[in-house]
């Protein structure tokens, strides 16, 4: 069975805004799958469809093989969420987090205190655990919402911009406990983020999404490779008459934004002094040339033609 | 219904935290033990009756606001901390999410009101003797209506809004409009339109019948014929069809907040 399996899921606001347009996915148990994309490309909305807190203008989505319109309370029952935006009470310390969210799933005493223990010590916060969660800092906050989202023991976990707003240090603490939740737990992991770096290190495939429609998915290797082995980016003064010199080469092109024209070669530092060349006879002005190995960004700018950080 | 419960449980511990609430209730104690022992019209009271009118008028502006403060952030606080959205995902129905919540201000509030009756009776008893001690009783319960009532109606606006700044305001006019407004409404209505009948010393009924409209009013009409102050009251007007007008009130807006709920996009 599959984990998380939509077939055309839409969602429209006001009938006039198509903020998840048919989109088809099928993600595998104890998978982590990214989904990626710049903001309001309607990863929050697919999270919120498949959580049943809205519901689909048409399509179907299916988690654990129960329907998230007919079948709410059992997909409920089988997820666990972390929201983009902090959802915890702060008024209440960390363990009353713990333990009201493990009531409502109907964890008997002894399961809820032995679950608590287990998670509060899995995301390294036993200390602070009768602190009220208002004297948080963020990282602790978003820590302890992750071990709320796995206290019932959930078959998918659905996590939205886990790390947004974290500190580098808190990022990679964050990314860690992800990572050994999916190893430890066996639990299926659906993470929204803006990150390439972070859908690149944490997935075992991405989907990338724009303006609410599913470009590709794959795993992060094979998507960097359908770029190709190094990728040449060159800031001028006409990357528009540059491309067309390039593309009568051996060399890709993957796109030419404002003043950038970014491709992508195998052995680029062969190929860096035959672009400033041609360049020149053509009375092009290089401002800067960099050469690096292909990422997820570079992905992005060639399904795309932007940037994802905007 | 074990869900419900845990909801309850969290609204009644959110609240018995907050020290507005703690603070409100603090003065409910204070005015009505100063007032049974310093205003001169209550101190020498030998009966309870004689004395709840006036008891009346120092808690009917204070009762309001507790409820108030429990009910006008209770939705829109949570909407706006992001925390509404994780209990919508839980197994849990959003009616439930509803009943709960407003089971827990319930209870914060009898509790707050209880506490400030019991100790002043408590006081009164160890202090003087009192007799009719069970119209202290009745008068309490009225006021726990009167509460519930405004709760009620807090409650369904904070299901309105999305932002507690929002809804502060909105509670705001909601004390204004019943405690002042609308009481000068309805005097001014009576000018206009019954004074020929009011000046006869006959106030017309549908004077009484606006009373229905605001629960001041008719806490108020409760405590003077518990009280036995009130005179020439038209039939339908009595401590019965009052309570349950004030339990149709409590329910109504109830189900208004649970409608709205259940479409409102978290």
């Amino acid at each position: 069975m599959k984990a998380i399996e939509t077939h055309n899921l839409t969602k429209t606001f006001n009938g006039v805004i198509i903020a998840v347009d048919r989109v088809n996915l099928s993600v595998e148990e104890g998978e982590i799958f990214g989904f990626l994309g710049p903001n309001g490309a309607g990863k929050t909305t697919t999270v919120k469809l498949l959580t049943t807190l809205l519901r689909p203008t048409s399509g179907t989505a299916k988690i654990c093989g129960y329907d998230v319109v007919r079948q709410r309370s059992k997909v409920r029952e089988k997820i666990g969420v972390v929201f983009q935006e902090p959802a915890l009470d702060t008024e209440l310390t960390g363990r009353e987090n713990l333990d009201f969210h493990a009531r409502m799933y109907g964890l008997s005493r002894k399961e809820r205190e032995e679950r608590i223990e287990y998670v509060l010590n899995l995301v390294d916060l036993v200390d602070r655990a009768d602190d009220l969660v208002r004297s948080y800092s963020g990282g602790m906050k978003r820590r302890l919402e992750i071990a709320r989202s796995f206290m019932h023991s959930p078959k998918v976990l659905f996590l939205d911009e886990p790390t947004l707003g974290l500190d580098a240090r808190a990022r990679f603490t964050v990314w860690n406990y992800i990572k050994r939740l999916n190893k430890e737990e066996g639990i299926t992991i659906f993470l929204t983020t803006h990150y390439m770096e972070e859908a690149d290190k944490l997935s075992d495939r991405v989907a990338i999404i724009n303006n609410g429609k599913i470009l590709v998915i794959d795993e992060p290797e094979e998507l960097k490779n359908r770029i190709g082995k190094d990728v040449i980016s060159i800031t001028c003064s006409h990357p528009e008459k540059l491309r067309e010199i390039v593309e009568r080469t051996d060399l890709n092109v993957v796109r030419t934004t404002n003043n950038l024209l970014v491709v992508s070669v195998n052995h680029g530092e062969e190929k860096i002094p035959m672009i400033v060349e041609v360049a020149n006879e053509n009375g092009i002005r290089i401002e800067s040339i960099s050469l690096h190995k292909p990422n997820l960004d570079d992905v992005f700018l060639h399904y795309t033609g932007r940037k994802l950080g905007g | 219904m074990k869900e419900l419960r845990c909801v309850a449980k969290k609204e009644i511990m959110d609240n018995i935290r907050n020290k507005w609430i703690i603070f409100s209730s603090g003065i409910l104690v204070l005015l009505l033990l100063t007032s049974l022992f310093l205003m001169p019209s209550l101190k020498y009271c030998a009966d309870f009756k004689e004395a709840i009118s006036q008891l009346a008028k120092l808690v009917s502006p204070i009762v309001p606001i507790i409820a108030l403060i429990l009910g006008y952030a209770s939705i829109a606080r949570e909407i706006e901390s992001g925390t509404m959205e994780a209990l919508v995902a839980m197994p849990i129905s959003r009616r439930e999410i509803i009943a709960g919540k407003f089971l827990g201000l319930l209870a914060v509030l009898v509790i707050s009101i209880s506490i400030s009756f019991g100790v002043s009776a408590m006081v009164i008893a160890f202090s003087r003797t009192m007799e009719n001690f069970s119209y202290f009783f009745l008068f309490m319960l009225y006021t726990i209506l009167l509460g519930s009532s405004f709760l009620a109606l807090s409650f369904f606006f904070s299901s309105l809004l999305r932002k507690r700044s929002s809804a502060l305001i909105l509670a705001i006019f909601i004390w204004f409009f019943f405690n002042l407004i609308m009481p000068l409404i309805q005097t001014g209505l009576l000018l206009e339109v019954g004074m020929k009948g009011a000046l006869a010393g006959k106030i017309p009924d549908w004077f009484y019948a606006l009373d229905f409209l605001n629960p001041l009013s008719m806490y108020t009409s409760l405590v003077d014929m518990l009280a036995g102050s009130a005179k020439n009251l038209p039939s339908f007007y009595t401590p019965y069809s009052l309570v349950a007008v004030f339990l149709i009130w409590i329910l109504l807006f109830f189900l208004l907040t649970v409608l709205k709920f259940e479409r409102t996009d978290i």
